[in-house]
């Protein structure tokens, strides 16, 4: 979308967005950011295999020292250089409204859209198109029955699809029982986008020339000790005799007493015949609630849709077991620990010259102090290991809060972490600084710094630095009727955790 | 008798005229029942209460909040009620909250809407603002999206959003032969790549297009290198969506 384009759009937003402010009740949010960067990425390049020599290390490298590839003869090998320097200016702003109270008993009407652009004209990821609509509906519900139609997402286990259509949902016994389906033409899976926008294959890729149709059906109960949901969703490529995907999952919670629960879930891909993710945890609470424990077992499967080749390529699962504890030592004092260890399938490609491993660990300590007026602090180690990369993490964040409306929270983090699979060993550090300020009711300012000096190992010339410096500035209007414009939960979201509690 | 003794407590909370800290308080478990008792009448609720204490917190059916009297500047409420995180989201519930919302959406839409989702789990989010992953996780998110330890895909469009922003940063491998380079801590990555493709091919796909890997995979070319593994069910597929296998064969197995 062209800049002027995208202007009219927001100028057509602008003379829309008013006419439900007439409406009985609303509330309406504008969420701006604004952020500046200027970074380098990796340009690659090749050079004639003659005019390369042997480096110290036993490698080979070009004459001005970048370590280069050289496949089996071949004339020509190849490796990275530093990029040219970018300087982006990425402006984004999401615009959600929910309108009820239409004369209509029941009825409400909500709008979720954002609009992008890059003002230093950069292509900078995600900008295009200008104007994305995320969703748009019209809800109607009257005793048992919910009616929908409009722009959709509905989120499941079987992750996040969209589509321009309705749902319907009954709930015969009340709030015990709800039967439930949705269907319509479906936008490409996590976008709000449909799956032929060109916006949506920067590597040029082939892409399905006809959107698919998503129907999908299930049950939901609620019992006060067991909740839970089935679900069966199929998606099909207009037109043409081709499933893209054919799923169903359970979710079910089972709340044995309230110091102990079970939750879990999983999900079969009925096209391809083959289980997908799975998983099953234990909570139990102790000591009045100042502990909880957490033991969970899991199954981990990629999925791909069928439009795609992925599939074909059998990628492989993984299992794992995660326990964690977290404890409430002291008043304003919690200490969390978690570690997990998972081992791959057998992929059925091992090979000696790319050996690989199959399992590997993860691990996480934490700390929150919220025992000081006004501060909170938290502090997390993360160490991890797995096929062809790992990770250590210390990082510690501290929280003022000199006012109600102002919070100033300053970060910083170390990371080591070998890239996958590459010759660089990293080492980097981070710092930011980020101030939330309520200038009024319902009107937020943001101010965030981010640095990152980086500090990467390798012997050749292709250490090139990725040191940045990154300014965002975001301001959140939230206008309601009535006299409750208090802050609402996506504030509650971004709150820093361990947050003295109120 | 429960909720009648709350009620007085919230009253002389109120008349004593401390905080909304200091106010005397439901039992520590009231707001997991309180709807329940609030069905049954709202009488006493309304003793402390108006439309906008109910509303702080249930604003995507704000309908719930009827029963009570609106607040007027002559009576404004004597409870003034702060949204906050119920005691069941202590203790890292973001992390884990993905099976209990999936089993129960219903139980989160008492007091979320669908826009609170969104702000996290914003398809193909491109603004930064930090919400579900920490803050500098752009910095470090290769180790954890290659672990797998959760599913970028299940969030993020692996075409529009990873590999656009690594095609910016000069990471993809379009439009090259795979001559390598970019994998370089092992000298025959290339030639050996398959177990860590089986196993990391949600990472693969971030930088690579199909016709990278039809170069040597496909049944039409010149190397032919079988890319299905164990398990692959090739009749099932050819019956689901047979356009997949021509994207490799010139005509579907078994149908030549």
């Amino acid at each position: 979308m062209t800049r002027r384009k995208w202007l009219a759009a927001l100028w057509a937003l602008s003379v829309v967005g008013p006419a439900p402010l007439a409406a009985q009740s609303y509330r309406v949010r504008l969420d701006t950011r604004l952020q500046a960067v200027r970074f380098r990425g990796l340009a690659f390049d090749s050079v004639l295999r003659a005019a390369v020599t042997p480096a110290p290390t036993g490698g080979l490298r070009t004459a001005d020292g970048y370590a280069v590839s050289c496949a089996t003869a071949a004339t020509y090998c190849t490796f990275f250089r530093p990029g040219p320097p970018t300087t982006a200016t990425p402006i984004s702003t999401l615009a959600s409204a929910t309108v009820w109270g239409l004369g209509v008993p029941g009825l409400k009407v909500n709008l979720v859209a954002r609009a992008n652009t890059d003002l230093a004209g950069t292509d900078w990821p995600t900008s295009e198109p200008g104007l994305q609509l995320l969703e748009a509906y019209a809800g109607y519900t009257r005793g048992p029955v919910s009616l929908t139609a409009g722009r959709l997402h509905e989120a499941s286990r079987l992750g996040w699809v969209g589509f321009d259509g309705g749902s319907l949902e009954l709930r015969p016994l009340g709030r015990a029982l709800a039967l439930f389906g949705y269907g319509g033409y479906g936008l490409a899976r996590n976008s709000p986008l449909p799956v032929t926008s060109l916006d949506l294959n920067p590597l040029g890729d082939s892409l399905p020339n006809r959107r698919q149709l998503v129907a999908a059906g299930g049950i939901r109960w609620f019992l006060p000790e067991f909740r839970g949901q089935m679900l069966y969703q199929r998606e099909d490529r207009s037109g043409a005799e081709a499933t893209v995907s054919e799923r169903v999952s359970a979710d079910w919670s089972l709340a044995a007493s309230p110091e102990v629960s079970l939750v879990g879930g999983g999900d079969y891909d009925i096209a391809k015949g083959e289980w997908g993710k799975a998983d099953i945890t234990l909570n139990v609470l102790a000591a009045n609630g100042k502990v909880k424990l957490a033991a969970q077992g899991r199954r981990y499967r990629p999925y791909f849709d069928l439009w795609t080749i992925w599939g074909a390529f059998s990628p492989a699962a993984y299992s794992a077991a995660m326990g964690s504890l977290a404890v409430s030592a002291l008043p304003g004092l919690d200490l969390k620990a978690r570690g997990e260890v998972f081992r791959f399938d057998e992929a059925g490609a091992a090979n000696p010259l790319a050996p690989g491993e199959r399992g590997g660990w993860r691990s996480a300590v934490s700390a929150s102090v919220v025992r000081f007026a006004n501060w909170s602090f938290d502090a997390t180690y993360e160490r991890g290991l797995g096929p062809g990369a790992s990770s250590q993490t210390i990082e510690a964040a501290a929280t003022y809060r000199p006012t109600n409306g102002l919070l100033v929270t300053v970060d910083g983090a170390r990371l080591a972490r070998p890239l996958e699979y590459r010759f660089d060993d990293v080492r980097l550090w981070s710092y930011g600084l980020r101030l939330d300020y309520e200038a009024a009711r319902g009107l937020r300012l943001i101010g965030d710094a981010r640095g990152v000096s980086e500090d990467r190992r390798r012997d050749d010339a292709g250490a090139l630095s990725w040191n940045q410096l990154r300014l965002d500035v975001g301001v959140s209007l939230e206008l309601a009727s009535g006299s409750d414009t208090r802050r609402l939960h996506p504030v509650i979201l971004r709150m820093p955790e361990g947050r003295r509690p109120q | 008798m429960k909720a009648t003794v709350a009620v007085v407590a919230a009253v002389i909370g109120a008349a004593l005229g401390g905080s909304s800290g200091a106010l005397a308080q439901h039992e520590p478990d009231y707001l997991t029942r309180h709807g329940s008792e609030a069905r049954k009448s709202t009488a006493a609720c309304a003793t402390c209460h108006t439309q906008d204490s109910c509303r702080e917190c249930h604003i995507g059916n704000p309908e719930v909040a009827n029963a009570l009297p609106p607040a007027t500047p002559d009576n404004p409420g004597l409870a003034q009620i702060k949204r906050r995180p119920p005691a069941s989201h202590q203790g890292g519930f973001r992390d884990r909250h993905a099976a209990q919302a999936a089993a129960a959406p219903q139980n989160c839409a008492a007091c979320h809407v669908r826009s609170d989702c969104l702000s996290c789990h914003r398809p193909d989010a491109g603004s930064g603002t930090p919400g579900f992953h920490p803050a500098q996780f752009l910095a470090r998110h290769p180790a954890a999206a290659y672990a797998r330890e959760t599913s970028c895909s299940e969030c993020h469009s692996t075409t529009g959003f990873c590999a656009t922003c690594h095609k910016t940063a000069g990471l993809v491998s379009s439009g090259r032969t795979l001559r390598g380079g970019y994998h370089d801590a092992k000298q025959f990555f290339l030639a050996g790549h398959g177990q860590a493709a089986r196993q990391s091919l949600e990472s693969c796909v971030a930088c690579h297009a199909e016709r990278d890997c039809l170069q040597c995979h496909s049944a039409q070319g010149s190397r032919r290198f079988n890319p299905h593994g164990p398990g692959f069910d090739a009749a099932r597929l050819k019956q689901r969506n047979a356009e997949m296998c021509l994207a490799c064969h010139a005509t579907v197995p078994g149908e030549e």
